[in-house]
């Protein structure tokens, strides 16, 4: 977390904690610090891997909780125990399903965002993918109790027309979305970020770019607001 | 309105429709990439995965663009233009306290 300074600007990152005081993580990683992987051993998703967060009053008790997302494609909530003004985060993580099943994004990779995409008033869950494409996954629970339907295709990943490396028309993979209203016509449209490389075996290195596309919304589809916009509710 | 393709590549006017069990999920107009300057925007000298976001950075009331990538540097893109028409400056990497933010990726 980067906190703001009054007068704008940001202070050191600092690492999060749970209310035991460790590193906030989902499973394993690569501690910087000692040089090491650690949670291999004492980690209950040791083979997973947080990549992404995003944060959202999940419970309706008034402080943020965060969403991460795993490389596998797998979906936690980490719940906030503490207040608004001091977060205590709880000790492990618990497993988002979907209608009793884990929620999955395909190709893995899930790096989640807090939207109302559709505008119920509701949160969904908005993520990238590794093998490209952006997903909806809908809310359809109730205020502190959310439940969402399994992911939906708003953006495919595999286009009509893809375009090559160096004149692409489509992102490529390791996508990651921003939902929010960027040409401020009240509607809500779709950054994506990329990875594109060159196809080759060699060992010689790669030709490789990381685009940010605009997908701007077009229809009458989508009138919700983004959470995860500085700009919106959070 | 001042059109978003005066300073996005190639925009055009034909939507795509995403079907979900028949029921188009979304509606957008073809992608285009974002430019800041002339230059495409491109983490793939930081090894892509290119992660977006907006936020007034600079507090000026506009918002601005702020792009992650593999080696944990967020790059800035100030927004010159306003938030109907954006037209973003490359500012180089966002820092804190002076230093040049990097957040290990895994």
């Amino acid at each position: 977390m980067l906190p703001g300074k009054k007068g704008g600007g940001f202070a050191a990152p600092q690492k999060l904690l749970d209310r035991a005081g460790r590193i906030l993580r989902l499973g394993q990683f690569w501690n910087y610090e000692t040089k090491k992987w650690d949670g291999v051993v004492d980690s209950k998703y040791a083979q997973e891997l947080g990549i992404g967060v995003d944060a959202v009053d999940w419970d309706g008790d008034g402080d943020l909780d965060l969403v991460i997302g795993s490389s596998r494609g797998r979906l936690f909530l980490r719940t906030n125990e503490g207040t608004k003004e001091k977060a205590a985060f709880a000790t492990d993580s618990v497993e988002i399903l979907g209608g009793g099943a884990p929620l999955r994004i395909g190709g893995g990779e899930c790096i989640p965002s807090v939207v109302d995409w559709d505008g119920d008033g509701r949160f969904d869950l908005v993520s990238g993918s590794g093998t490209g494409g952006v997903y909806w996954l809908r809310n359809v629970g109730r205020a502190g109790a959310p439940a969402f339907e399994e992911p939906r295709a708003l953006v495919e990943p595999e286009p009509f027309e893809r375009g090559t490396l160096r004149d692409p028309r489509w992102p490529g993979r390791g996508t990651q979305a921003c939902v929010t209203d960027f040409d401020g016509d009240g509607d809500l449209d779709v950054l994506v970020g990329d990875i594109n490389e060159e196809d080759s075996k060699s060992t010689a290195p790669r030709e490789r770019h990381g685009w940010v596309w605009l997908f701007r919304h077009r229809g009458p589809d989508a009138k919700g607001t983004a959470t995860g916009d500085p700009a919106g509710k959070k | 309105m001042p059109s978003v393709g005066a300073f996005l590549f190639g925009a055009a006017s034909i939507a795509l429709a995403v079907a979900f069990q028949g029921k188009p999920a979304a509606t957008f107009e073809p992608p285009v990439r974002l430019k800041a300057g002339d230059a495409f925007i491109d983490t793939g000298a930081d090894i892509a995965y290119s992660g977006p976001s907006v936020f007034d950075l600079d507090g000026d009331g506009k918002r601005d663009l702020l792009v992650g990538n593999f080696r944990g540097h967020v790059q800035v893109f100030r927004n010159v233009g306003d938030d109907a028409a954006r037209r973003f400056e490359a500012k180089g990497f966002l820092e804190a306290d002076g230093k040049v933010v990097e957040i290990p990726n895994w």
